[in-house]
Formats: C-alpha cells, structure tokens, sequence
C-alpha cells in the first residue's frame, strides 16, 4: 500500500487506503476457544459539494478517481433536499509517521505463554474457578490525500493481554476480576515477563478473595476517590464525549457553556493529539482521515469551559479550526469525530492523603465499561472498590455503578494526585468502534453510587 | 461464489487440512445519513470477505481478509498451515455436517427513492410534530447481503438477503434544558411511508421531548419498573450470554445446570425469530436455523453453546440465531403503568455489563416516575439496583402490545422489586 494518483472532484474530496490486521487468541481453562487473523484491506473516497457529503469505497482495488465519482455522484444525489455550500477549513498536513514496534511475537509464541499463564494460576491458586488468558493486537495502516494537498501516512498499533479470573463466593456465585496488559506497539513491546505476570495475578487473585466477602455500597450521592485508572474513563466518558462538536450541534448541553465554570479549578482536561510531556502517546494521531493537521483541545481549562474537538464541517459550523479528530475504524468507514488521547492533568495531592482524608465514603479501583451522555449525565460500572471508613480502606464492595452529572461531580472536586495513568485498553463506540487511550491522575469528588 | 468457495475448500483438503469451513460474503449498502436534523451523506460501499475455519490433526485455526484475489488465498491457505500447528489439539474440533439449502429473502436491489422520501418524512415529522427533538444522527440503509457456506462435511449453503435498516439517535433541547439521548433501530423489507410509524420511533420522539425538565427521586425506596423494549434487550443480552460458549466452558454460568428449571416467571416465553427481517437462514457455523423455544412458560429449554461448545461439554446443540423475541401478554401498556402503585417507565437502561451472579446497578435514563398508576415527571440521576437472574423470576406483567424490531419482537415487562436510590 502506498500513496495513490489522485485527482480532485466536487469542492472538496479525499482518499484513503486503509489496511487493518487483527489477531485474537482466547484461552479459556487451557482451552484455546479462538485462533483467528483478520485482514481487511480497502479503498474509500468522500466528496463534498454544496453542504453534502458522497462517500464510496471498496475492498477491491478500484482507484482514486473512479471512487471519487461514485463519491460525488451520492452527494450530487442529495442535492434533493437543497443545500448550500460553505467553505471548510483549508489545513492540509503532509507528513508520514509510523509506530516502531519491537519485533512482534509469533502465534506459537503467544499460545505457549498463554498455556504458562494458565499453568500458573492453576497451581498458585486454590479458589480459582476459571482462568481466561486473551490476547489481541491490531494494526491501523492509512494513506490520505485530499485536494487540498494533504498527503499522510499514519500508524496505530497496540497489544493487549486481558487476564481474567473467577472464584465462587460463599454461595457458589461467580466473582471475576481482570487485569489488562497492553500498550503501543506489538507483544514485543509489553513486560509479559512471568515475573511480572506472577505479581499482578498475585494482587488481582488478592483483591477477588476480599471482593468473594464483599458488600452492597451504599447506594445515593457518596465521597469518592477514584484511582488514577478510573479518572481516564471519567475524562472520556463524563466530558470527552459532550466536547465533541457533533454531539454539541445534537443538542448537548455543553453548547450554551463555553467560558462558564463548570468544575472545580483543579481539573484541566485536554484531547491530547500525540504526545504528552516529550512522550508519544499510545494512539498518536498526528493528522486525522481529513488531512487536518492534530492539535491538542483544551476542553477545560482551571475548570472553565474552553473547546470543542472537531472535524472540518464543525469546524466551519463553529467558525474555528479544524482539530484532528476526524477518524474512521474501518476501511469502509468515513471519518467521525472522535476523541485521542483524553486525560485529566495531574494535580497535587498524595492518594493515600486523600484517601486519609475521608470519614465515610469509598475508594473505587477498576472499571469496565461505561457510557456519556447529552447532559453529561455519565455512569460507569465499578468491579472493584473499597468502603473508606475513618480514612481506612475497609470491606470490598461489589459490583456497582458510578453515575451523575459530570458538571456536578467535577465542580466537587476537592483534591486531584500528581499520578498520572494512561490506558488504551478497550474501545469508545460511535456508530464505528474506536481505538483510543485515556489517561488521569486520582480524584476524590461526589458522585451518585448504586447500591442499597 | 459457490463455486470459488469449494475450489477454496479443496485447496484447503489438497494443503493437508482434515475439515474445513468456508464462508464467502459479498454485501452492496447504499446508507443515506442525516445529522444534525439535516441530510449529510450518502454512502454506497462494496465489501467482499472470505473466512476460513480449517483443522488438521484436531488442532484448529480461523482467519479473515477482504479480497478473492488467487495470490491472497494461497497466502492465507500459508498462514494457516503455519498457525494450525501452533494450536492444542482439541477432540470437540469440527465442521458442520450434512447441511444444505439456497435462500432468498428481503428486497434484492435497493430502492434509493424510498430511502430519500423515508428520509423527507422522517424530518418533516421532526419539524412539525416534535419541533425540539434534534436528530443526531440517523442511518437508513439498505444491505444485500451474498453468502456462500461450504464445509468438507458435506455442506452447502448459499443465501441472498435483502434488508432496510434504520437506526436513530437524538435528544430533545429546549428553553428548559437537553433531556438524555435516546435511540432505536431495526431491519424491515420495505421503508413505510412514515418512519414514526415504526421502531417505536415516533414513541421515543414523543417522549424524549417531555424529558428536557427532570427531578431526581426524592429518597430511596423498592419498587416495580415498567420495561421498555430497549431495556428488555439487555435483560435478553445477559440470559443469553449466560448460556453462551465463555460461561459454559468456564463452569461459571449460574444456569449450568438449569434446563428444565424455571428461570423465569411462568408468563415468560423466548422465542427466535428466524424470519425476522434481515435475518438469515443459517448461521456462521454452518448450521440451518429452525424455530427454538428458549424459555417455555418460564422453563428453561436449553443452553445456547456454539458446535464447538456442545461438543466439549457433550450437551445437545441448537442453532437458533441472534434475536430474540418473547410472547406478548394480555394486559395493555396503558394498564400495565397504571396498576404501578410507585416506580418508574424505564426507556433504557446504562450500566456496566451485569456481574456474572447477575448483579447490577444501572443509571435509567429515558425514564418517567409512575407514582399511583399516573406517570409524572421525567427522571434524573436515578439508578436502580437488583438481579437480573432474580428479576426475570419478578416479571409480574407482560404487555399485549409488542414493538417489531425486524429480529426482535419485544413487550414491556413489569417488574417488582427493584431498589431506587
């Protein structure tokens, strides 16, 4: 795959090829349940003419022109309803940028380590009921043209390692927690070293057997320290996604707020394009599916509302410029405002300070998934968390939510830890999936907790 | 197509593979976009896929890639031969045997002038019915859908389905505020004349409009929720997940060992839908899919493990499809919300995935406050805590009327017992 004669049609149009692999091994009990490479390869052409968008594409080599036509005759279709045109924003990056991996690790490889790992707990832990050992890297390969001579290559690669265990509780109910491992680059690139391994499935296999004697949280409006991994999930979820101009143009409440305060003046947030204090980040964008040049967005700024991210009809609808985070999935997706790499700036306090510091109220460690919200009324499931009583960790609590508005919540804000964690774990949905990472430092706020 | 798939198969069989499985699609979509209460785009894409399964010395491999060209099968073919003797050997290994059929279904070329008048209809209705309803983003599509299945097992499988497609999300923004996003989505055969007439799309404009003003519970308490179709679906996702390959083989499933049990109160009945819309007669293990009956009356009938699935566990096999449906009831929707004495009209349910006993704890969003029988105001920052084992045992109702999501067929369930906070 390399970059592609292209010719310009309609007011604006581009070009992608776009490769992505994937591999995914299952291991579940010693039984490897999946084994399995994908490779999809394609070619995408969109074309704007008078305030619509033709978009075509097609996994078989088909040609920049030929794509672009079909492109512009579905915009020219449109038409129908009327239009007008408006000038998009005219940046246009040229540039070639690849992540470079450590040599990658083979199948056979992967499946003799993923047996190690299983062999491992099997023997180390008397309680386990269920071992699931899951290995995933995927590689994002895209080339861009656009007719306002943008011209790039970018790169995203990432290995994870997910490792899942279950016990049964005094009533023989499951109990499971996971631990992910993973990052940029290939296999190559993590410490999957047996030593390493060993100690995380030692504090993981710790925190189930005190999870197996949990408690229901309290449920209601409750003090909360979240762990440096949890407040990443709380940047992208609670207000990544009402920052992003589209979502704002649907109607989100952060559209009538720039300038206001909207949190505590210890949270600064920001969509970081590639890198963050000298160091590339795990999903380097450094110019989106349009050609944009990325630029960091300051969402919040000392807690005041600053910018939206956008792509390039945003960007016009809005009068500012372009971001970067216009990004497709797939190769038969068109470009989607999508967040990067979306953190909380660290602060700071010390986390067992703030933890010390709570009478009565619960310290929240892992996450699964979690979902935003047009009022910014977010939630997020909490799989491991401890009560605090008298600045003491306590009991585990199981399984719960966390919720409430993101306004509400980041405004009670009262210490922010100089940590700063960043995971790239799993994906945001939005009509396409996304890779993307999210990074903070602890938090200690209010939020609503489900429980009794 | 048909004849490139077994010409792959005996490559597979020529390359030293016992058992082989392969599926070719070829899927044509046309897919107008509005965002923004504004037509955006028009998309048309062309997608061709091979996917192969192949065993060789019960040790078995899978793999994917968008093209048919000669030089990227034989490398594919490679790989896997390289991959196969990296994986354990595993008895329960196999293809599908002795399965065969040619099936059309669905509208097989698309009308793109029914797409642009739904489109039309859909925003007139916006701006003239529910004027403060904003479309984010709506996607009406058309796919057809090409398939060839074949496996050294003797079968042969061949399919051609047409469907429309039409998924919606939007909010409600006003003088008083922006109320929660809600969505919907579904396949059908034709595009109506009239999008709100269906996928309870104008239901969800309707409501989502009277939610832009909302108050949060005044204190804790137990009561009863009325489901709606889009949190019935995640009821429906976490039964069936539980019945699934990953909780079986790991021996964590909390209904292991339940066919024949009640799991569900006796008003409960789940069926698939296979000639839902959009909805194939085979699955992507190779199997035809007839009517199943999951849960009868209540009773569990079976467990839901894939062909690799049965065969490690040695329990008996269905090929039943994704979607799910369940029996309608007797009572109205209407007398359902009334008999409420406290609780809440819940449109959909945001939580984390349940916990693998069932638990969970889940912000209801699109939701209403039902207090003696009368619905009043719209919610906030409410979550609602139980048992998702324990509340399909707690189904106290179940609606005569049911919402046609092409795959799904879904009533609103009534439910006791759930903790308020």
């Amino acid at each position: 795959m390399s970059f592609a004669d292209f010719s310009r049609v309609g007011e604006y149009n581009e070009f992608r090829q776009h490769e992505l692999r994937k591999r995914r091994l299952v291991m579940v009990d010693g039984n490897l349940m999946v084994n399995d490479n994908s490779h999809a390869l394609g070619e995408s052409a969109r074309a704007y003419q008078n305030g619509y968008w033709g978009f075509a594409s097609a996994t078989q080599p088909t040609g920049a022109d030929k794509l672009g036509n079909i492109a512009l005759a579905n915009a020219q279709a449109l038409q129908l309803f009327g239009g007008s045109s408006r000038p998009l924003p005219q940046q246009a990056h040229q540039g070639e940028h690849g992540v470079a991996c450590r040599p990658n690790w083979s199948s056979e490889q992967l499946i003799e380590w993923q047996q190690s790992v299983n062999d491992l707990a099997r023997s180390r832990y008397d309680k386990l009921a269920s071992m699931t050992v899951l290995a995933l890297d995927e590689y994002h390969d895209k080339f861009v043209q656009n007719s306002l001579g943008a011209r790039t290559y970018n790169n995203i690669s990432r290995a994870m390692v997910y490792l899942l265990m279950t016990v049964k509780d005094k009533d023989d109910k499951p109990v499971e927690l996971m631990q992910v491992i993973g990052g940029k680059g290939s296999f190559g690139d993590l410490d999957m070293s047996m030593a390493s391994v060993e100690a995380q499935l030692d504090e993981l296999y710790e925190h189930l057997m005190a999870k197996r004697e949990a408690v229901h949280a309290q449920g209601g409006l409750q003090s909360v320290v979240l762990a440096p991994n949890l407040a990443g999930m709380l940047a992208h979820e609670a207000m990544g996604h009402p920052c992003e101009a589209d979502l704002v143009l649907g109607g989100a409440v952060t559209g009538d707020m720039r300038g206001e305060r909207i949190a505590s003046d210890l949270i600064t947030m920001v969509d970081l394009a590639h890198s963050y204090e000298g160091q590339e980040l795990a999903v380097p964008v450094y110019a989106d599916d349009e050609g944009t040049p990325a630029q960091d967005v300051t969402l919040i700024k000392d807690g005041i509302l600053t910018d939206f991210m956008h792509n390039r009809e945003t960007a016009t609808a809005f009068d500012n410029p372009a971001t970067g985070n216009a990004r497709a999935y797939g190769p038969d997706d068109e470009p989607l405002i999508r967040m990067r790499n979306t953190a909380i700036l660290p602060g700071t306090s010390k986390l067992d300070d703030m933890i010390a510091d709570v009478e009565d109220g619960y310290y929240l460690m892992k996450t699964g998934n979690g979902q935003a919200d047009t009022t910014t009324e977010f939630m997020f499931g909490i799989n491991l968390g401890y009560e605090i009583k008298n600045g003491q960790l306590g009991r585990a609590i199981k399984d719960t939510t966390l919720s409430g508005s993101a306004i509400k919540m980041l405004q009670s804000v009262d210490a922010v830890s100089g940590d700063m964690h960043w995971d790239s774990s799993g994906y945001c949905g939005k009509k396409q999936p996304m890779v993307v990472s999210m990074g903070g430092p602890a938090i200690r706020a209010k939020a609503q907790l489900g429980g009794e | 197509m048909h004849e490139q798939a077994n010409k792959i198969l005996q490559a597979l069989t020529g390359a030293g593979f016992d058992d082989a499985r392969v599926s070719i699609t070829e899927a044509d979509v046309n897919e107008l976009n509005i965002a923004h209460n504004h037509v955006s785009l028009m998309r048309t894409t062309q997608n061709q896929s091979l996917a192969v399964m192949a065993i060789k010395d019960k040790r078995r491999v899978t793999a994917s890639v968008s093209s048919l060209d000669e030089s990227v099968i034989e490398k594919v073919i490679a790989d896997l031969q390289r991959d196969v003797a990296t994986s354990p050997q595993d008895e329960a290994y196999a293809v599908a045997p002795g399965q065969s059929g040619d099936f059309t279904k669905g509208p097989q070329s698309v009308d793109r002038d029914a797409i642009a008048a739904a489109a039309k209809s859909l925003l007139q209705s916006r701006s003239e019915e529910f004027p403060s309803f904003q479309i984010e983003e709506c996607a009406i599509k058309h796919t057809l859908a090409k398939n060839t299945l074949v496996t050294t097992a003797d079968t042969q499988l061949s399919s051609s389905v047409g469907s429309y497609e039409v998924m919606i999300m939007g909010s409600s923004k006003d003088e008083h505020g922006s109320s929660s996003f809600t969505y919907t989505g579904g396949e059908m055969d034709a595009l109506p004349e009239r999008l709100t007439e269906v996928l309870d799309i104008g239901e969800i404009m309707a409501n989502s409009v009277q939610e832009t003003q909302t108050s949060m519970i005044k204190e804790k308490f137990t009561g009863d929720v009325v489901l709606m179709p889009m949190a019935v679906m995640d009821l429906i996702g976490w039964l069936t997940s539980q019945l699934g390959d990953g909780a079986l083989i790991s021996q964590t499933s909390v209904y292991q060992k339940s066919v024949g049990d009640m799991i569900g109160a006796p008003s409960l009945t789940i069926r698939n839908n296979p000639e839902g819309a959009g909805e194939r007669a085979y699955n992507g293990e190779g199997f035809t899919i007839g009517p199943v009956t999951l849960v009868d009356g209540g009773k569990l009938t079976r467990l839901l493990p894939t062909y690799y699935g049965s065969r490690k566990l040695d329990i008996p096999y269905t090929a039943s499809g994704g979607s799910w449906s369940i029996d309608p009831g007797s009572i109205s929707r209407a007398d359902m919300q009334a008999s409420v004495e406290r609780g809440a009209l819940v449109g959909r349910l945001s939580m984390g995935s349940p916990a693998p006993n069932g638990d969970f704890s889940g912000v209801i969003k699109n939701s209403f406050l039902l207090e003696n029988g009368v619905r009043t105001q719209a919610l906030t920052e409410t979550m609602i805590t139980g048992n998702v084992a324990q509340m399909l045992q707690d189904i106290q109702a179940i609606s005569a009327e049911v919402s046609d999501f092409g795959g799904s067929r879904l009533p609103w369930l009534k439910i006791s017992g759930l903790r308020f906070s």
